[in-house]
């Protein structure tokens, strides 16, 4: 993982103190997003929080009210062109030319990008297991979702800036694309990843920034956060269990009957199974916590 | 489910989703019929003034008696003494026409259009028949004919015809537009995208225009009562009606409209009789930036537009000839041409007339072109191109370029079509092409002041981007009916088009085309210079 101290190296995305207005509506409030050469960086928030706004201000589709923004050094509103050399971006809802057949849409797109190796192309069309030769118009959203991303993933550049990458493809799909952004960490390459669903990216991401309301909460190196690395559990025993609130780490125990529900850090899942497993296990199920679940929690407010 | 109780279902939610469309479609609706029915009040006003006496009328059929060619594209007139009798010859053809293409289009939308952008999916999988996506489009298309057809028989009425024929002649033209609209639910499952939906009915609208022009040119020719256009004209509004015509149109649309329910009702969602092939896995090298890919998207829709064009205007030639002979001598036509057309010289006038259509038609093709940009810019396509190393200027001329010059080249290519013809039958190969040609080309700057505005709209009021079609309308309304409705000069001055020289006809003269090409350029850096500026997509 990448030293978050390394703050000599120059941010390849600056973001500070960035606000942008439609209308009435606030979309950011005062947002900072900084992410460093070599970080996957998940980019975190429920809808409407403004991700997707934040992108678009880096990329240069957006023109900010105030605050800075800063790409490889770079303004995004005036330089766009030179910064979008040397990046590549799968918005989140990927729409494209009906008339078009997939292989065409790969191939334009990455000869915008300045040219991608057929071989590549073509290693992963097999990978997303896609059908370039089927016209637009007939694929489904996951396959409209998987044109972008290989048209994205074929050309190789130093950033890479996916948004809800994810959301419309199946799971074997959406581990080959966990895969691909780990080679891309491999090679030393820069990820944004953007997503609503905290999983996505704890399996992807050594870094996270997680805004809300267009203003940025926490952020920082994901082995950092310690609250993201919690279990969710819900424990069903036969016998009564000891107290799990006395042990160090755990957290919001709440009990119906013989039901135990609580958060546990990883360093008191041992002690926590041994109480329970002395009282005689009946059903056992754990899962990571939600975005909304760590809303209400630690940022303390709803995230609707 | 057997097929016949997926038949028998076929129309459940039918009433939910036309409350749906018609939410859509009401403004729309709404501005359709007023427009139309409200032009039409005010012909129906102009034949008091234009030709207020019983001799003058006659005068006026007696002419129109000896040129097939205006005969053939507005249809026959059938009583010159009565006010209603004229105001039917005049917008029947038309009407028809205009009416029947929005039909179709609204057919299209909700029907395969909705289909291919995933709408149909969420509505069929709500409690909702398999053909009622069809019906609805249907009762939707009808509804325009039909709201047309009671604002006119009220204003016409208003303006003092009697209702009989006011009644016949809005239900004439709502009758054959019905036609026209059963006929585009049959296209919709026939092609698989819009596109081509909206292709097959503009073209089937087009050849039924084409057979009864052909049929009316000649007497007594069976073809009129090959297409919807001559059972409306020979309904005979105002002139002893013939209802059955409008039954028949009734009842061929009924037939038509069963065919295309059935086959939506029975096929899978997002197939069509002509099923989509597989195509190439690499694109052609041309397809590399974005000029590359606006011809590759736009080069099929052009090229229908050109064929289109140069047969109309092939028509339009073969049907000059056969009738200028006839005209030369009749003063009465010479004025009524020179009020449409501006000029003395009546083959050259035919000739501007006519191009003077291509014209319209081209600025409904480029402003259609250019406006692909403000659709790539809704569904995202523009934010995945942007992102890459292209500017935005670079971007917005890939459509900007098919749509301009494939809008000289609309034009250009009515104008061959009529002098290519035309010269054939009077054996003066180089002056008529020659003709035809200049005054095509004359046209074009005019054209492109129509598509300035669109770009304008586009990069500085985005949220208005379709003000070029509202501007192509006042075109139509000055161009084609700003002298029958009376209204001043500098009025009709304010379309582009009123300040052509109306060469061969007239004398030519340079500096309007001049004006006109600065002020496109004008138009065109500033929409460019707006885009540069604003948020992608706006907000």
């Amino acid at each position: 993982m990448k030293d978050q101290g390394d703050l000599s190296a120059a941010a390849i995305i600056d973001v500070r103190g960035l606000t942008k207005t439609f209308g009435d509506t606030t979309a950011l409030n005062g947002l900072d997003l900084t992410v460093h050469p070599g970080q996957i960086h998940g980019f975190l928030g429920p809808n409407g929080a403004g991700k997707t706004t934040t992108l678009r201000v880096v990329l240069g589709l957006l023109a900010k009210d105030s605050g800075v923004a800063h790409v490889f050094g770079a303004d995004p509103w005036s330089q766009a062109v030179s910064i979008h050399r040397r990046l590549s971006y799968v918005p989140g809802e990927v729409s494209l030319w009906p008339t078009l057949r997939g292989g065409e849409s790969i191939d334009y797109l990455t000869r915008l990008r300045g040219g991608a190796d057929r071989a590549r192309i073509s290693q992963l069309q097999e990978l997303f297991d896609l059908n370039p030769r089927v016209k637009v118009s007939a694929y489904s959203k996951g396959n409209r979702q998987k044109v972008a991303l290989i048209a994205a993933l074929a050309v190789d550049v130093p950033l890479y800036i996916f948004d809800e990458p994810t959301d419309g493809l199946d799971p074997l799909m959406a581990e080959v694309f966990r895969e691909e952004v780990k080679a891309l960490r491999e090679r030393e390459r820069t990820v944004l990843l953007s997503s609503h669903v905290l999983a996505e990216v704890d399996a992807v991401c050594d870094h996270v920034t997680i805004i809300r309301d267009g203003r940025t909460i926490e952020t920082g190196a994901l082995s950092d956060l310690r609250h993201l690395q919690r279990q969710s559990l819900v424990i069903e025993t036969r016998d009564a269990v000891d107290d799990l609130g006395q042990i160090p780490g755990v957290h919001d125990v709440e009990r119906h009957d013989r039901i135990v529900r609580c958060t546990v850090e990883p360093s008191a899942l041992h002690d926590v199974l041994r109480r329970a497993a002395a009282a005689h296990v009946l059903n056992l199920e754990t899962r990571p916590p939600s975005l909304e679940e760590m809303f209400l929690r630690y940022y303390d407010r709803d995230p609707s | 489910m057997t097929s016949s109780t997926r038949w028998q279902s076929a129309f459940t939610g039918t009433s939910t989703l036309i409350r749906l469309g018609l939410r859509r479609d009401r403004i729309r609706m709404g501005a359709w019929s007023i427009l139309l029915a409200g032009l039409l009040y005010g012909i129906a006003e102009s034949w008091d003034r234009l030709y207020p006496t019983a001799l003058s009328r006659q005068q006026l059929a007696a002419t129109l008696a000896l040129s097939p060619s205006l005969t053939a594209i507005l249809g026959p007139l059938f009583d010159p003494l009565s006010t209603g009798g004229l105001t039917t010859w005049r917008s029947i053809a038309g009407y028809t026409l205009i009416l029947g293409l929005v039909e179709c289009f609204v057919v299209v939308r909700h029907t395969r259009a909705d289909e291919q952008d995933g709408v149909a999916e969420l509505i069929d999988s709500g409690v909702v028949g398999a053909g009622a996506r069809a019906i609805c489009a249907l009762i939707i298309a009808n509804l325009y004919g039909l709201t047309f057809a009671l604002l006119t028989t009220v204003l016409l009425t208003a303006a003092g015809l009697p209702l009989t024929g006011s009644l016949a002649l809005a239900l004439a033209i709502a009758g054959a537009c019905a036609v026209f609209a059963s006929l585009s639910v049959v296209a919709a499952q026939v092609a698989h995208s819009s596109r081509g939906a909206n292709g097959i009915s503009g073209a089937a609208v087009a050849l039924f225009f084409a057979i009864s022009a052909v049929g009316n040119s000649t007497q007594n020719s069976p073809l009129i009562w090959l297409s919807p256009f001559g059972w409306a004209e020979q309904t005979r509004a105002f002139a002893g009606q013939r209802w059955w015509l409008i039954g028949l149109c009734v009842v061929v649309a009924a037939l038509l409209a069963a065919l295309g329910i059935s086959i939506a009702a029975n096929r899978d969602l997002g197939a069509s009789l002509i099923p989509a092939r597989l195509g190439r896995e690499v694109a052609s090298p041309h397809v590399a930036n974005p000029r590359g890919l606006a011809w590759r998207i736009d080069r099929t829709w052009l090229m229908w537009w050109l064929i289109g064009a140069l047969l109309l205007g092939a028509l339009e030639g073969s049907i000059l000839n056969t009738s200028l002979d006839a005209m030369t001598s009749n003063p009465a036509l010479l004025k009524l041409i020179e009020s449409l057309g501006g000029s003395t010289n009546l083959a050259a006038a035919f000739i501007v007339l006519m191009i003077g259509i291509f014209a319209l038609a081209a600025c409904g093709y480029g402003i259609a072109t250019i406006l692909r940009l403000r659709q790539d810019e809704l569904s995202g396509r523009a934010e995945l191109e942007l992102s890459t190393a292209i500017t935005r200027t670079s971007w917005a001329s890939g459509h900007l370029l098919t749509g301009y010059i494939g809008s000289a080249l609309v034009v250009l290519a009515g104008g061959l079509g009529i002098g290519l013809v035309y010269a054939g039958s009077i054996g003066q190969v180089s002056t008529s092409v020659g003709h035809a040609a200049g005054a095509a080309l004359i046209t074009v700057p005019a054209v492109w002041v129509v598509l300035g505005v669109t770009v304008m709209a586009l990069g500085i009021t985005p949220h208005w981007s379709f003000v070029g079609w509202i501007v192509l309308a006042w075109c139509v309304i000055a161009g084609w009916f700003g002298v029958i409705l009376g209204l001043p000069e500098w009025i009709l001055k304010t379309s582009p088009f009123g300040h052509l020289p109306g060469w061969p006809g007239a004398p030519m003269n340079w500096v309007p085309d001049l004006i006109l090409l600065v002020i496109t350029a004008l138009l065109l850096v500033s929409g460019l210079y707006g885009l540069k500026r604003r948020d992608i997509p706006a907000s």
